[in-house]
């Protein structure tokens, strides 16, 4: 098998090495629609780089660093940019890239050309799962073009990897890539049918460039339209147009069958195909080509709706309900939190999708070396933490320049109200809340002063270039016709990491309503002598132990734990468990935390941290920014990290690697 | 088998146990480490594994410095691994070191630990029933689990 067949040479043999986006445009070009001289990438070629250069064990070792089933979307996104940087930064092995220098340059000369999968994963009807190869125009030259087919090979590869990763059934990818001249044509589009069979209607999606602008519905058996939805001042068909395409597109589905799915130009009103697969994924899942109107319907809808509930389900005290309205109380909450959680991750995840997105693009215009640097421009500074984090910070520094402020502290009695101090602190300590439980963060806030003004100014300082530098080099990186959909990306990147933040704080503040009440649910009925206080999991901090084979005690403990590194660097020190925000009271500079979750409650005790340690990732929410900005070492995704290191252990945090060493 | 993460629960001790059990009883060969004036000496050597992983047990002959290393410092490790010897070994193998004290088998556990190893290897009957031959029992008090390349842990045996 070559490493490259042109498509209407393409044999029957060659079918498995060329994939089924090959194979099925080769179908229509022999029924004689219009397909662009196409030049198909085999698999040999993919396979040839992946084994060659390690970059097939390298990928495996990255799916295989946590449990699959405990994985996170974000974590996925996490894995998918890294996997995508390795294909960015391995070069061809000289052999394969000089064999397909000569036949892509035979066959296109210098024209431009466009590139896709030949079996892309099954990634519309799971959009956000998959980093897509996003080359909006046509590209030029044959090392931009072999560069082009490293993006394509990663799109295909990461889409697969995360399907996989969820259990969704996507077959591994084949690696096979389609190189086409650009084609000529004002409109682009898809069509695919909704319920094939009888009633079925034809669906035309249509755009003048990447991603749909309108779309029309027709009635193929009455030769109507159903319905028509373009967005104002948006190009549209022509009737002569509509009927050319439509119809074309009908007989080329006919022949993919049911599912089929086809690409489409219109050029002078001929129709050309340009991509064609079998098995259409049918509608695409909103906002898949354009993620705005989602982000819309997070901001308006999700964000105020679940606020409302909460201060609603706040309202009642489950402490001061009778029994029965205890009971329903708690049905309410357990209710709220299954609907939100539902749509948390139907609405607002899909949308901070677009963060993930707006990573692989600028990747693949910096190649920085670690894949996450994307995250620093991200994070506008008004976010909550980070502005707690900012007033923090000036308090710390107003301290250590005034020894009176700081026996002050230290002996509990605050400074004149009117002092410049207090009106940080006032401001850090916020409106909200009342009695006990704001003198208790009133205390934790003072703590937190003095942890960091006993560290010395610049001690934490800003590692990263700072969110303006990296933003100046990222567009002097980039094509000038690229800045515009660029700036748009990064816009939307930032809504939707602010917006992710707030929904997930909100959720997770729902899910501490229902623990409130589950908590009073317990000790009732312990008061009562009804039931135990809360399962028991006869497991003690650091250890597992269990009866094993044989009657003989077995007793397990983690030397080693892998994660996902999510800020560079080498930390050792004294491990702090923190479990809740509650924990973080004597939280020591310099220790290292270790929890479930970096919650946004938690993200202003990170500066004083000496690395951070976390089980489950969160690429996007303000404490991976925060820890980012003071450099410290943060290792995500460690499975059971708060089960098998406890507080006081000696642990070495890699955030290089992602690992952390729990010493002897 | 596939021993890598994507079939493991980590923090399941039974479930790891098992795991061992099953490498134990697809590896024919180990390599044991013991110490020789202080200096570490490793040997190939066919073991088996009681159901309980509590010991592993092989055959030497006494004249092998193996022998006279443990008889001197009965304190060894044995390295178990599914390793093929290929790349894909990075993330599919699982390699574990158990620490234990060796000892010739006393008479009482003598019979069950020579069925227990001609079991599994029936070719080694002539060697193993051979009278300048030992059989020595490792009674295992840790084993340490490596995985995946990154993932290491530990195991401890008591009782």
């Amino acid at each position: 098998m070559n490493l490259s067949v042109p498509l209407d040479s393409l044999s029957y043999r060659d079918r498995r090495f060329a994939g089924p986006g090959a194979w099925s445009l080769r179908a229509l070009g022999q029924r004689g629609f219009s397909i662009p001289r196409t030049l198909c990438v085999t698999t040999r070629a993919y396979d040839e780089y992946a084994m060659t250069t390690g970059l097939k064990e390298r990928i495996l070792m990255e799916l295989n660093r946590k449990d699959p089933h405990a994985l996170l979307w974000e974590e996925i996104w996490g894995s998918s940019l890294r996997i995508r940087n390795m294909f960015l930064n391995i070069p061809m092995p000289l052999e394969l890239r000089d064999g397909l220098k000569r036949s892509i340059q035979e066959f296109f000369g210098s024209s431009e050309v466009t590139l896709r999968p030949s079996s892309p994963p099954d990634s519309l009807s799971f959009p956000w799962c998959a980093l897509p190869y996003g080359q909006p125009g046509g590209v030029a030259g044959v090392y931009t073009i072999l560069e082009h087919i490293r993006l394509v090979w990663a799109s295909a590869c990461t889409g697969c990897a995360s399907l996989a990763f969820k259990d969704m059934g996507a077959a591994g990818p084949t690696g096979a890539v389609l190189i086409q001249e650009a084609p000529a044509g004002s409109s682009f589009g898809r069509a695919y049918r909704t319920s094939p069979g009888a009633g079925s209607r034809l669906v035309m999606e249509y755009g003048v460039g990447q991603g749909a602008e309108g779309q029309w519905i027709l009635d193929e058996g009455a030769g109507t339209v159903l319905s028509h939805a373009a967005p104002c001042g948006a190009v549209t068909l022509s009737d002569p147009e509509l009927c050319e395409a439509s119809g074309q597109a009908a007989m080329a589905l006919d022949i993919l069958g049911p599912f089929g799915e086809i690409e489409w130009a219109l050029h002078r009103g001929k129709l050309s195909i340009l991509h064609a697969r079998t098995g259409s994924a049918g509608p695409c899942f909103p906002g898949a080509r354009d993620l705005r109107p989602l982000g819309q319907l997070v901001e308006s809808s999700f964000i105020p709706r679940i606020s409302a509930e909460a201060d609603a389900l706040d309202a009642r005290r489950p402490s001061h309900l009778a029994d029965s309205g205890l009971a329903a109380e708690l049905v309410r909450r357990r209710e709220a939190r299954r609907k939100w959680t539902g749509l948390y991750r139907d609405q607002v995840m899909p949308f901070a999708f677009a963060a993930v997105i707006f990573g692989a693009l600028y990747n693949d215009a910096v190649r920085p070396v670690d894949p996450y640097e994307f995250v620093d421009l991200l994070m506008p500074s008004e976010l909550p933490a980070l502005r707690k984090d900012l007033l923090l910070e000036k308090m710390a520094e107003l301290v250590r320049d005034d020894k009176a402020l700081l026996g002050a502290i230290r002996r509990h009695t605050l400074p004149h109200a009117s002092s410049g101090f207090m009106e940080l602190f006032h401001d850090c300590l916020g409106r909200s809340g009342s009695g006990s439980a704001k003198a208790r963060e009133g205390r934790a806030i003072l703590e937190l002063v003095l942890g960091r003004a006993s560290m010395p100014p610049g001690t934490r300082g800003s590692r990263h270039a700072g969110m303006e530098r990296l933003t100046e080099e990222f567009f002097a990186s980039l094509a000038p016709e690229m800045r515009r959909p660029a700036r748009e990306a990064l816009e939307l990147a930032r809504s939707a990491c602010r917006l992710q933040n707030e929904a997930a704080a909100q959720v997770r503040r729902i899910e501490r309503l229902e623990e409130e009440a589950v908590r009073e649910e317990r000790r009732r009925r312990v008061f009562r002598g009804r039931g135990d206080a809360g399962p028991r999991t006869g497991v003690s901090p650091g250890e597992c132990t269990a009866r094993g084979m044989g009657g003989t005690w077995v007793r397990l403990s983690a030397r080693q734990l892998p994660g996902m590194p999510c800020s560079p660097g080498m930390a050792r020190g004294q491990a702090r468990v923190v479990r809740g925000e509650g924990d973080l009271t004597g939280f020591k500079a310099g220790e290292i935390m270790v929890c479930g979750s970096l919650e946004p409650g938690m993200a202003a005790i990170v500066p004083l941290a000496h690395a951070v340690v976390a089980e489950q990732g969160s690429l996007l929410r303000e404490g991976t920014a925060i820890a980012r900005r003071y450099g410290l070492p943060y290792v995500t995704g460690v499975s059971d990290a708060t089960r098998f290191i406890r507080t006081g252990d000696r642990i070495v945090v890699d955030g290089h690697l992602g690992i952390v060493i729990i010493e002897a | 088998m596939d021993f890598s993460l994507r079939n493991l629960k980590v923090s399941d001790p039974r479930r790891l146990a098992e795991d061992l059990r099953a490498l134990f009883a697809a590896q024919p060969l180990a390599v044991l480490a013991t110490s020789e004036e202080g200096h570490p000496c490793c040997s190939l050597v066919a073991f088996a594994a009681t159901d309980d992983i509590r010991n592993l047990v092989f055959v030497t002959t006494r004249a092998t410095r193996k022998f006279a290393n443990l008889a001197r410092d009965p304190r060894v490790s044995l390295l178990v691994d599914n390793r093929s010897n290929e790349v894909s070994d990075f993330h599919a193998a699982m390699a574990v070191t158990a620490a234990g004290t060796a000892v010739e088998a006393p008479d009482s556990e003598r019979a069950r630990f020579l069925k227990l190893y001609l079991g599994k290897h029936p070719h080694l009957e002539e060697f193993a029933l051979s009278p300048g031959c030992a059989l020595v029992a490792v009674r295992v008090s840790r084993y340490t689990v490596v995985r995946q390349f990154q993932s290491v842990m530990v195991l401890e045996l008591e009782g």
